[in-house]
Formats: structure tokens, sequence, C-alpha cells
């Protein structure tokens, strides 16, 4: 019986993650990814079709904007899928940053009177995203098909590159939900950040036409953009990735994700009082 | 005793709450800003001990009752034991697999099913799936809702809402129960269905932690009783006698002591604040027999709750019900709740004889409560000849104004009806 003692004391400092308990409550996990996935596609009128229309209305506007009107080089790439390949990999990022960062806010509620790893919130809405991104990666393909583009041994790249683009806007989600709990502004700000940082990154265009003089500053100040533009590349099979520059992001990546989890640890146990 | 048979041990536990510094910056501009003004002066704040102090030990198998007003504690000790929240001083030990029952129904999602919200809550509450599968019939069949567990819950009237959600947690599989006040909700027959299944919880030998201002449930259900007051402990007897002192208390000190406003904080999903105002609009534990109740309820909701009915129930000190008082469901009725406001209630000639009373609100659809504040505030009445027949209140339960006459008769016989 003394197996399962629990000691209650109060905060100090960094403690170390509770795994034992995570594991305990892993079927709660479970419990938000479905809830938020059945939300999703059972409240709109759209469903799933949303799903498919964000990227392609987004990637049909950034065609004519970038494409047609600023007439940017395409390598031969129609730029319909050149685009749609770059929302492909933001439909990842702004999925898991827009709402991930809520996830603490949005169950104040049950953070309130109920207990449970808090941890599990951030990480119980990431899922669904998942969900999202691969119909569109399923449009993706059917878009390929459409226009006869094979991708190249470049494609066995892609997976790490969706890890580091995962890893890397978790820990952003991370950080902003538990600094939204304290301050509430902060819900507004993100979705403008957001908007930024897309234009700020080869979504609509590739590094290709960004100045050569200018990107390494670009590189060092938006670890987003490499990956982004690695899976487009992986995918069309274009000019592989610039490997040190994927390392760089992938070591980022690391590192944001890390300060997350231990900024969102360490103000885990006030949460209840101040949400 | 040895180490081996307490369930939770409670050493110089605190928790205190630092007030001011939430409602100064809530938003991360605004922090910015004062801190350029003042990058090196943190922004004063006061602190809040809502438990201070706090020692005890439950012993295994034991049901303990834990009794105090309003902002006593109870409570907060109970989202520590359930780490809710994390105390600021002392130490918990808890040996054995620990569930609560508190605050029913929260995190149910009106969209989905009442099946998928059994599991959803299930999940919230800790329960493996394989169990809540396992049980899922017997949650069903308790909760009386089979036949609408594929409807969506916002569907649901708000007893089998209440029935659902009390099912889900009454099938925690847990050697300690901590409990808060989940059967002051549902309509009689469930209350009394609960309170059986808390029985049968607590002669199978479990160990409970047990809020609730339900004297008689506490009695029946408890070994011992903790009584706290101002966050601190002030005893700790067998229930009946820790019962009886906390009657004894119960009357006076509120009179005296606060004319404050009582805040409720967010504990409660619709109530916020209650005060009673005496005839020039200030807080007052007071009145005269005969003279004019104000109550004013501070209420506030998320969403839009039709035709609310606010009830306030009167009892005096030896737990008599003297009056009930219920928002009119007529053409007078209130139509809706849809965000904060103020309720008042108004008795003007309230026929209280002198003593003291204890105030009950709750917010009720139709004749089901939905949310309640047992004991939210007592006041005195004193005796005073408001209806000017120069006796005041002498004996009884309530007075009344009342007019005499005499008329006289012509012959001495007395008319026959």
């Amino acid at each position: 019986m003394n197996s399962d003692v629990v000691v209650i004391r109060p905060p100090k400092g960094m403690a170390s993650l509770d795994l034992k308990l995570l594991w305990q409550f892993r079927d709660l996990l479970r419990a938000f990814a479905e809830r938020d996935i059945r939300l999703r596609y059972r409240q709109t009128v759209l469903g799933a079709a949303w799903v498919i229309l964000q990227p392609l209305l987004g990637a049909g506007i950034f065609s004519i904007v970038f494409g047609m009107i600023a007439k940017l080089p395409t390598g031969g790439l129609p730029y319909f899928l050149i685009s749609y390949a770059g929302f492909l990999s933001w439909t990842l990022v702004q999925g898991i940053v827009t709402r991930v960062s809520p996830s603490l806010l949005g169950n104040a509620p049950l953070i309130r009177k109920v207990f449970f790893p808090r941890l599990l919130a951030p990480f119980g809405a990431v899922p669904s995203v998942l969900v999202d991104f691969v119909v569109a990666l399923g449009l993706m393909v059917v878009l390929m098909i459409v226009y006869r583009v094979t991708p190249g041994w470049g494609i066995l790249l892609m997976p790490f590159c969706l890890l580091v683009l995962l890893l890397l806007s978790f820990g952003v989600a991370l950080i902003a939900s538990t600094l939204m709990v304290k301050y509430r502004d902060i819900q507004h700000i993100v979705p403008f950040g957001m908007q930024l940082l897309m234009y700020a990154s080869p979504v609509g265009y590739t590094i290709a036409v960004v100045p050569e003089k200018l990107r390494t500053w670009y590189f060092l100040a938006n670890p987003f953009a490499v990956p982004i533009d690695a899976v487009r590349s992986s995918l069309l099979g274009a000019a592989p990735a610039n490997l040190s520059w994927l390392a760089y992001s992938a070591v980022v990546s690391l590192v944001v994700f890390a300060v997350g989890l231990m900024v969102f640890h360490s103000y885990e146990r006030e949460f209840a009082d101040v949400i | 005793m040895s180490s081996d048979q307490i369930a939770i041990s409670v050493r110089g536990l605190g928790k205190s709450y630092r007030i001011g510094q939430k409602a100064n910056h809530s938003t991360a501009a605004e922090a910015a800003l004062a801190w350029m003004r003042n990058p090196f002066r943190p922004a004063p704040t006061d602190q809040m001990w809502a438990l201070q102090d706090v020692n005890f030990d439950v012993p295994r198998g034991h049901v303990v009752g834990l009794l105090g007003r309003n902002g006593a504690g109870k409570s907060t000790l109970l989202k520590i034991l359930t780490r809710i929240t994390a105390p600021t001083t002392g130490e918990i030990r808890i040996a054995g697999r620990v569930a609560s029952l508190i605050e029913v129904g929260t995190g149910f999602q009106p969209e989905l099913t009442g099946r998928e919200n059994i599991y959803l809550n299930g999940a919230i509450l800790g329960m493996r799936r394989r169990t809540i599968a396992e049980r899922f019939d017997e949650i069903v069949d308790f909760s009386g809702v089979e036949k609408f567990l594929d409807t969506p819950v916002k569907h649901y009237s708000s007893g089998m809402y209440v029935r659902l959600a009390f099912a889900v947690a009454a099938h925690l599989d847990a050697d300690i129960l901590l409990v808060d006040e989940v059967l002051s909700v549902g309509d009689a027959e469930f209350q009394k269905k609960s309170l059986g299944k808390m029985e049968a919880v607590a002669s199978a030998g479990r160990t409970v932690l047990f809020v609730s201002h339900d004297m008689a449930a506490l009695e029946s259900l408890c070994n011992t009783g903790i009584t706290l007051s101002g966050g601190r402990m002030v005893g700790e007897a067998p229930i009946r006698e820790a019962l009886l002192t906390y009657h004894q208390t119960l009357g006076h000190s509120d009179a005296s002591s606060s004319s404050e406003p009582i805040d409720l904080g967010d504990q409660y999903r619709y109530f916020r604040g209650f005060d009673m105002l005496d005839d020039e609009g200030r807080s007052t534990r007071t009145m005269v027999t005969g003279g004019r109740l104000h109550l004013q309820i501070q209420v506030d909701s998320d969403e839009s709750f039709e035709y609310p009915s606010f009830v306030v129930r009167i009892d005096n000190t030896k737990g008599q019900r003297i009056l009930t008082l219920r928002s009119p469901r007529t053409d007078a009725a209130i139509p809706r709740l849809a965000g904060p406001g103020e309720v008042s209630c108004i008795v003007d000639q309230a026929p209280f004889a002198p003593g003291d009373y204890v105030v009950r609100i709750s917010l009720a659809r139709g004749l089901e409560d939905v949310e309640a504040v047992e004991q939210v505030l007592s006041f005195t009445v004193r005796n005073a000849d408001t209806f000017g027949d120069g006796w005041g209140a002498r004996e009884g339960l309530c007075v009344a104004p009342s007019s005499w006459n005499l008329v006289e008769m012509e012959q001495k016989t007395y008319r026959r009806a």
C-alpha cells in the first residue's frame, strides 16, 4: 500500500517532470484529442471541407499575388503547387501555435476544479492539428498526381523537417499558453504574430528568391524558414535543402521545445490560482 | 497509531494568495508599462491566508466531515488535497489513490453525446478507458439516462445532466474519496440515491473527506468532524459533538463582526456574491422583527439561462425552515440571465421572530436546483415594536401585523353564525 504515497509540498524551483503521473493519465490525452476532433468536424457546416479549403484558398491567393502579379521565378513548376506545398507546412505550424496556445484558457473550468497533469491540455490539442495536416497532405498527393510531379530521394528528409517544425511550433505554443494564463492580451497578439511570421517565412515564395546576402540573417532570425522550404523541395523534387541550416533549425527547435516545457512546468502548479 | 493506518496526514498546511497582483496587470501590455515606469520595484501585494497551520490525520477507513462557514477554507483545503492548487507551506502525505467529487459535471461538453461525455469525464477524473468501459452499464443504469445516451448533453435537462455527472464520479475507483457538496443538486429522489451511494462507499471501508452543509447527511455518514474557521482549524471531535459546537457558533459572530458584502469569488458557476442591506442600502446582518428584509445576489452566467428561478430559504438555528422565497414564475418572472447582474429580493414586512437565522440561496430551473450556496449568510433579528402594538414579538416563530377592534353590542347576547 505504501507504494503509492503521494507527498504534496509547496512548489520549490524546478521540479522534475512526473512522467509516472503523465503515464497514469494517458487516456486523458486520447479523450482530449477525441473531443477536439469530434467538435471540430461536427460543429462546422463545411466540416472536413474547411480543412482542405483553407490551404487551397491561401495557395490560390498567393499564386495570384506572387506568381502572377509579382511574377516570382518558379523553376519550371506551377506556382499553385509551390504555394500549396508552402501552405502544407504552414497548416502544421499555424495549427499547432493557434490551437495549442489557448488550450489552458479553453480548459479553464477544468483547471480550476479538477486535477490532471496540466501538460495534457496542450498535448491533447496536437492530434486534431495532425489530422488536419494529414488531410491537407492527402490533397497534396492528389495535386502532385494531377501535375505529374514526382518527388526524388529528398522525400526521405521530409519527416525530419516536419518533426523540426512540430517541436519548434509546440515549444512556442507552450510558452504562449503559459503567458496567456496570466496575460490575457497574449491571445490577441498570437494571431497577429502568426500573420507576420507567415509573410516572413517561405510559404508563398521559395528561399531561392531571397537575395544571397540576406540569407544568413534570414535563416538565423527565422528558424522556421529552412524546414518549411525543405518540405516543399523534398515533395516537388526541387533543389535539396541546405543541410547545415536545417541542422541549425533542428537545434533551435530542441532548445525552444525544452524551454517551453520548462516555462510551462515551472508555472504549472499556479495555474488554478491565476486562471 | 502506526503510519500504515493513516490515509491522509496534514502537517503545518498553509495557503496564501497574493491579492492585488492579479487584478493589477492582467495583460502583458499593462505589466510591461508598469515595469517601464518602475523597473526595480515590484508592485506592492498583500498576502491573504486562506489556510494557516492546519494539522490533522485521517485514519484509513474513517469518514471525516469538514465543517465551517463559507470562506472558512474548506474548499481550499480540498483543492490542495486534490492537487488542483499547491500549498504555500507545510506537507501532506496521502496513502492510496485519491478521487474527488468536486463540482460534478465540470468538463462536460454540451456538443458531445452522453456516451462520449461519460468517457471524457471519466478520463478527466483519472479513470482508465478500460475501467470506464467495464462500468459503463453500471454508470448508465445509475444515472437513468439510457434513452438519451446518444443525444448531445446540451439537450439534457439540468437534472439529467447532474445525474449523469454524479454517476460517472460515483463509480471512480479510489481508496480515498474527497467530496464537496455534491449532494445539494438534483431533485430530492436523486439526492437520496446519491446519499445511499455515499453510505455504501463509506461502509465499504474507504476513507472519505466530506464537505457538506447538509447536517443530517454529515451526522449519518461521518465518524469525526473537523471544524475550520477563518482558515484555521478550531476543533476536531466526534461528529455529534463537532456539529453541536458548530451549530452554537453559527448564529453569532456575523451580527457583530462582519458587515461587508460576501464575495463568493469564482467558486460557483452562477453566484458571485451576496449581501443583506438595510433601509439605507448599507450592508447589514441585523434587522428588526417585522421589518424590511433586503437581500442582494450578485450573479453571472456564461450562457443564456432562460427563466432562472432564484430561491432563498431561511432557517432558524434549530434547523427549522421558516421561509422559502421564490422569484415568480408568472408574467413578473425574470426572463433570462445572460451575463453579470444583481438580483434583489425584498420582503417588506419580514415576519421573523427575534433570533438568529441562516440563509441558503439557490438557482433553479423549474423546481430543480442547479446550484446552491448553503449557509451563505446568517443574520440576527432584534425585537422591536414595528407594528405599533406596544408588544413586539413575545413568543412563536413569526410575527404579523394585526388589527383589533371591539364592536359593542346592544344586547347581552352573542351573535351565532
